[in-house]
């Protein structure tokens, strides 16, 4: 190999990061939390500026790390994932949010994004039945919808979910203990709805109190059923060898993968509880 | 004459290509190994390689560090051809650290032009995670700091994102 002299070009001029160019800068930011966006690096310059306003950084709006939450005002949240979803020039398709969601963000949300395709909401006890309803039928291909622990949303949400949500594709709503189980009022025949949603791929319900029978339904009416945990499910409580329970297990036979527990105090809030954080962490 | 050693191939190995940095440093590199930027790999398949490729924005040591770089993931791109050469799983993930760990401005800023401009998904992806590393908790007056950047915007303009993003200051 030839050995040609280096000239000294190369030392230690400072290099402007403002001119970073957009498209590596791009993967920079798409590397930050939605809030550190916001709030850091595209306040820095005006180049930067500019890259943070990119509508595909805003696709996918996370807000629901603990971290974000450090002493900020549940109206300064909203306020930020104003911004956020204004900046997705209406190409939103992931909102994650926790504990500071409202119903008018919802709103907000659900107005300027047709194209949302995944909602995760967690602690969310200001989103109500009547929130997260209009939501649903405003965002007609959303097909991926999370619910831990939103204390207000009780068993009509399955209804309109049933009605409005043909492509659903993963559902997976979970209190964390069976302390909740009381609000949850299923004993209707709202879960049956879910049978409706025949493109459904994954299901986790965890104490919800749906019982066996909706169950069936539910597994009979969504063929593509590939994922499906259900904790707390009363009745399934001892009786393994129940006839009830084989005819189920029979009919959960395709399923890849199944966990159908019963419901017991305390099990349950030690199960949900894994299960609550051991796949937090892997949801994209 | 550059034609005649950008021929050349090694025992077993692939075509070699050469490539040129912008102070005149020359590599030999086999095609999967320069294959992993994405620029030169449309380069060989539109045989537009035999003279040698110029980067005429890549300095020689940076070109070392990206050909290090690359050599050491050949493996990784090739899957299962040449298990001798390629290298595992740990001893990859103990480059990638150690590179990513040294790396300062402004070698950081220029590794990443390099990587952009020639279009190698891993590493641009390796080193803007060290920038959004450097990044992560800071205010944007530290980041200034941290990236020697100036305070472009003018008072109107500052005004204006004060009050687009009013509860960026309000805390």
């Amino acid at each position: 190999m030839d050995a040609m002299p280096v000239p000294e070009q190369l030392s230690p001029e400072t290099r402007d990061w403002s001119d970073l160019p957009v498209d590596a800068l791009f993967v920079v930011f798409a590397k930050l939390r939605s809030v550190e966006l916001l709030m850091g690096a595209g306040l820095v310059c005006s180049s930067w500026l500019q890259a943070a306003k990119l509508p595909h950084l805003w696709r996918c709006v996370d807000m629901s790390h603990q971290r974000d939450e450090s002493r900020r005002k549940n109206g300064v949240l909203c306020a930020m994932a104003k911004v956020a979803v204004d900046r997705s020039g209406g190409k939103l398709e992931v909102y994650k949010g926790r504990r500071f969601v409202t119903n008018n963000l919802l709103a907000y949300v659900a107005n300027r994004s047709p194209s949302l395709k995944c909602l995760y909401l967690e602690s969310c006890t200001r989103v109500s039945n009547k929130g997260l309803t209009e939501l649903i039928t405003k965002c007609p291909l959303l097909e991926d919808l999370k619910l831990y622990n939103c204390r207000k949303i009780d068993g009509d949400f399955f209804v309109v979910a049933g009605k409005a949500c043909r492509r659903m594709k993963r559902l997976d709503v979970r209190w964390r203990g069976g302390a909740y189980l009381a609000h949850f009022d299923c004993d209707g025949d709202e879960p049956f709805e879910i049978a409706t949603m025949r493109e459904l791929r994954h299901q986790t319900l965890a104490c919800l109190g749906v019982s066996k029978e909706e169950l069936m339904a539910i597994v009979d009416g969504c063929p593509q059923l590939e994922l499906l945990h259900v904790s707390g499910l009363p009745g399934l409580a001892t009786a393994v060898d129940d006839d009830d329970d084989d005819a189920l297990r029979a009919l959960c036979y395709g399923i890849k993968s199944l966990t159908l527990r019963p419901y017991q105090e305390q099990e349950v809030t030690t199960w949900v509880d894994y299960y609550y954080y051991s796949d937090m962490e892997s949801w994209e | 004459m550059a034609a005649a050693a950008a021929e050349a191939t090694i025992d077993g190995g692939g075509k070699m290509i050469i490539l040129i940095s912008a102070d005149g440093k020359r590599f030999e590199v086999t095609e999967a190994v320069a294959s992993q930027s994405q620029l030169i790999s449309n380069m060989i398949e539109d045989d537009c390689t035999e003279n040698g490729v110029r980067l005429p924005n890549v300095d020689g040591d940076i070109l070392t560090m990206v050909v290090d770089y690359c050599n050491m993931h050949a493996g990784d791109a090739a899957a299962d051809g040449d298990t001798t050469k390629a290298s595992s799983t740990e001893e990859l993930k103990k480059f990638d650290a150690e590179l990513v760990q040294a790396l300062e401005n402004p070698v950081l800023f220029k590794l990443i032009l390099a990587a952009n401009f020639l279009n190698i998904k891993s590493l641009l992806d390796m080193t803007c995670q060290r920038v959004a590393d450097m990044m992560s908790g800071k205010t944007p007056e530290q980041m200034r700091e941290t990236f020697s950047i100036e305070n472009d915007f003018t008072p109107e303009e500052e005004a204006a994102i004060r009050q687009e993003n009013a509860w960026a200051f309000d805390d």
